[in-house]
C-alpha cells in the first residue's frame, strides 16, 4: 500500500468535526444536570476531598484568606463557586476543576512578583471556569476517540492496515493516533489562548495593571532560556508557548486604556513568611539552575535578603562543583549581615569551612550556632565537630 | 447446532453468538477472596459495627473506552450496597452505627482524619503484598503470612465518639461498557480475534478493631459490573463484598 495523502486528510477531517462549544457558565448555578458535566463534578469532587485533607496543603489561614480574596476580586460574581486550595508543590502551576476547585502551588507564588500577576494566573483559571472548557475537553476528547476507532476500524476493513512511503511502513493505527494527538493538543492551546485573553479581561476589570499580565510569562522564559528546560514538541504541546503569550499579553495590555494596581504590599505581607518553606522545598527538587535563577530575580527584589543568601549558600554547597564551597560560604556570611537569616546559616557555614578545610573558622562558626540556637537538636553532632578540631 | 443469519456478506456463525454472549457469561462472575487475621472472640451481646462512608465509584466507557464519571450509577450503587451491606450486618447479630457524615466537601470529622489516610495507606500494602497475583506479589521478609497489620491509636477518637467495637471501610468501582462498545467488543473479536474488555468491578471491605486498631478481616472482589437498576443484583454484590465476614 502506497502513502496515501487523500487517507491521512479524511482522518484529519473527520477528527476536525468533533470540536465541541458549550454555553458559558453562568454565575449562581446548582449542580450540573447534563449525564458528562454530572461525571466531571463527581470526579473533581474526590479529587477536591484528597487535596482537602493532603498534607501538602498549606494551612495557613492568613495566606488563604489572602488568594481567596484575590481569586474572589477577579471571579466576581463567581466567587461563591470556587474554592482555593494552596498547595505546597515546588512548581509553577494553577489549575481549575470543573466544579470550581483550584489549585495554586508554592512554585507559582515564588515565580510572581506581586498580586497583580497571581490574579494574571487566577483570572486565567477562572475562565477555564466560566467557559466549562474542561468539559468541552472532555467531550472533544470522547467523540474523537470514537471517530478515530471507527475510522480505523473502517480501514482495517477495507484492508488498509499499513500505509508505506518508500521504504518506511506506518500502520494506520499509529497516523490515526498521532493525528488525533496532535489535533487535542491544538484544541487544548486554542482553550489557553482563550483562558489568556478571557484572564486578562477579569484581571484589568477587578483593577490590576494590565501590563503586568505578561511579566508572569518573562519570569519563566528567563528560567527556560537560563536552563534550557526542555519544552515538548509544538505539535502535542497542551499550552501555547510562553513567548507566543507573553507577546499576546503584552498586546493586550497596549491596546488597553486602564490602569491599576500592582499590589506588591499586600503580596509580600502574605507570602514573605511562608517564603522560607518554599524555597527548602525548591532546592528539593534539586532543580539548582532554576532555583538559581529564581533566588537571582529574589534577591534583586531586596527582601528577607538573609533568608535568600542562605538559600543561595545552601544551592552552592549542594552544586559541589569546583569553587562552590568558597562561594557558599560567601553566600553564608552574605545572609548573616541581615537579620532575616535562618539560624542554621551558622551551621551550614561551620560545615563548608569543615570541608574546605578551615576548622579554626568552621569551629567559630559551630560555637555561634551553638550560643544563638540555644540547644538545637543537633547539638550532639556540632559538638562532635568541635571535639575533632586540631 | 447454532442457526446462522445473513447480515451484509458476512455470517453471524457460532463464534459471533460465542463472542456476544462472552459479556453476559461474564456477568455471573464475581471472585472473593476473604483474609482473616484470626477468629473473633465470641460476644455476649451484639458487637456494634461502625459503618464508614464508602468510598463507590461507578464509571461508563465510551466506544473507544474514554472513561465518563457516572453520578447516577454511583448513587444508585451507592445507597444500594449500603443498604445491604446493612441488612447482612444484622443477619451476622450485629448492631449497625452509621457514621455521620459531616458537612462540606471532606465527609470526616478532622480527628478521624489520621485513621483514614493510615486506613487508606494500610490497605494499599494489604493490596500489593496479600492480594497482587503471586508472580507480581513482593515477599516481606519480616513479616508472617496472613494479615498483621494495624492502624494503632489512630483509632481512638472513632471508637471514643461512636462506642463501636469495629469499623467497616468499603471502596467498591466498577466500569461498564456502553452498549457500542460492548457491540464493537463483539466484532472485533470476530473480525480479528482480539477482546475489549467491556466490563470490571472491584471492591475491597475491610473490618478494624476499634479497641486495638488491628486489620482483623479484609475481602476483594472481582468481577463483571453490577446492573445499577436491579436492586438484586446489588443486594447480591453487597453480600459477596462481606464474605467471610467473621461476626
Amino acid at each position: 500500500m502506497k502513502y496515501r495523502p487523500l487517507t491521512t486528510l479524511v482522518l484529519a477531517a473527520v477528527l476536525g468535526g468533533c470540536a465541541v462549544q458549550v454555553a458559558k457558565l453562568e454565575p449562581g448555578r446548582a449542580q450540573p444536570t447534563e449525564v458528562s458535566e454530572r461525571g466531571l463534578w463527581l470526579a473533581s469532587r474526590k479529587a477536591e476531598q484528597s487535596v482537602a485533607i493532603s498534607g501538602r496543603r498549606v494551612r495557613n489561614p492568613r495566606l488563604e484568606e489572602y488568594v481567596a480574596g484575590v481569586q474572589c476580586r477577579v471571579s466576581a460574581a463567581y466567587c461563591p463557586e470556587i474554592r482555593v486550595y494552596t498547595l505546597q508543590v515546588p512548581d509553577f502551576n494553577a489549575a481549575m476543576a470543573p466544579n470550581g476547585f483550584e489549585q495554586v502551588w508554592t512554585g507559582l507564588l515564588l515565580r510572581v512578583d506581586n498580586e497583580a500577576q497571581l490574579a494574571t494566573v487566577l483570572a486565567h483559571e477562572t475562565a477555564h471556569y466560566t467557559l466549562r472548557h474542561a468539559l468541552e475537553q472532555f467531550q472533544t476528547t470522547r467523540q474523537t476517540a470514537n471517530l478515530l476507532l471507527a475510522t480505523q476500524l473502517g480501514l482495517l476493513f477495507g484492508g488498509i492496515g499499513v500505509i508505506s512511503a518508500g521504504p518506511v511502513g506506518f500502520s494506520t493505527g499509529d497516523i490515526g493516533r498521532l493525528i488525533a494527538m496532535g489535533y487535542l493538543a491544538a484544541y487544548s492551546r486554542e482553550q489557553e489562548a482563550e483562558a489568556d485573553r478571557h484572564g486578562f479581561e477579569l484581571m484589568v476589570k477587578a483593577g490590576y495593571a494590565p501590563g503586568e499580565a505578561a511579566k508572569v510569562w518573562a519570569n519563566l522564559i528567563e528560567e527556560q532560556r537560563e536552563c534550557a528546560l526542555p519544552t515538548p514538541p509544538a505539535l502535542f504541546a497542551s499550552h501555547p508557548p510562553s513567548k507566543e503569550r507573553l507577546q499576546n499579553l503584552r498586546q493586550l495590555a497596549e491596546q488597553s486604556s486602564r490602569s491599576g494596581i500592582t499590589g506588591r504590599s499586600d503580596f509580600l505581607t502574605a507570602t514573605l513568611p511562608q517564603r522560607g518553606k518554599w524555597l527548602r522545598m525548591e532546592l528539593a527538587t534539586r532543580h539548582l539552575c532554576r532555583m538559581r535563577v529564581l533566588l537571582g530575580r529574589l534577591i534583586e527584589q531586596g527582601e528577607n535578603l538573609g533568608e535568600l543568601y542562605y538559600y543561595r549558600g545552601e544551592l552552592y554547597r549542594l552544586r559541589g562543583e569546583a569553587g562552590d564551597l568558597e562561594r557558599a560560604a560567601a553566600a553564608y556570611r552574605k545572609a548573616l549581615d541581615y537579620p532575616s537569616a535562618p539560624v542554621a546559616t551558622h551551621r551550614e557555614l561551620g560545615r563548608v569551612l569543615w570541608r574546605a578545610n578551615r576548622p579554626i573558622e568552621a569551629g567559630q562558626a559551630f560555637r555561634r550556632y551553638l550560643k544563638v540556637a540555644e540547644s538545637p537538636d543537633d547539638a550532639t553532632m556540632i559538638k562532635a565537630y568541635l571535639e575533632r578540631l586540631p | 447446532m447454532c442457526g446462522t443469519r445473513q447480515l451484509g456478506k458476512y455470517r453471524l456463525t457460532r463464534r459471533t453468538l460465542a463472542a456476544l454472549a462472552v459479556p453476559f457469561a461474564l456477568a455471573a462472575c464475581v471472585q472473593v477472596q476473604p483474609y482473616l487475621a484470626k477468629k473473633l472472640p465470641s460476644a455476649t451481646e451484639p458487637v456494634r459495627v461502625l459503618l464508614m462512608p464508602p468510598d463507590v465509584a461507578a464509571i461508563e466507557l465510551a466506544t473507544a473506552g474514554v472513561p465518563l464519571p457516572r453520578a447516577d450509577w454511583t448513587a444508585l450503587a451507592q445507597d444500594g450496597l449500603v443498604e445491604a451491606v446493612a441488612d447482612t450486618l444484622k443477619k451476622h447479630g450485629a448492631e449497625l452505627i452509621r457514621y455521620r457524615r459531616a458537612a462540606g466537601i471532606v465527609p470526616y470529622a478532622e480527628e478521624h482524619l489520621e485513621a483514614i489516610a493510615l486506613h487508606e495507606a494500610v490497605l494499599q500494602t494489604i493490596l500489593t503484598y496479600r492480594y497482587a497475583p503471586p508472580q507480581q506479589r513482593a515477599a516481606l521478609p519480616t513479616r508472617q503470612e496472613g494479615l498483621a497489620w494495624t492502624l494503632g491509636e489512630s483509632v481512638a477518637p472513632l471508637r471514643t465518639d461512636y462506642a463501636a467495637d469495629y469499623a467497616l471501610f468499603l471502596i467498591y468501582r466498577q466500569a461498564t461498557s456502553t452498549v457500542e462498545r460492548a457491540l464493537f467488543a463483539a466484532v472485533s473479536f470476530v473480525l480479528f480475534g482480539f477482546m475489549q474488555p467491556t466490563s470490571q468491578s472491584v471492591g475491597i471491605a475491610s473490618l478494624i478493631d476499634l479497641d486495638t486498631g488491628a486489620v482483623v478481616w479484609t475481602n476483594l472482589l472481582q468481577g463483571q459490573s453490577l446492573d445499577v437498576n436491579r436492586p438484586d443484583s446489588i443486594r447480591d454484590r453487597g453480600e459477596r463484598l462481606l464474605s467471610g465476614l467473621p461476626l
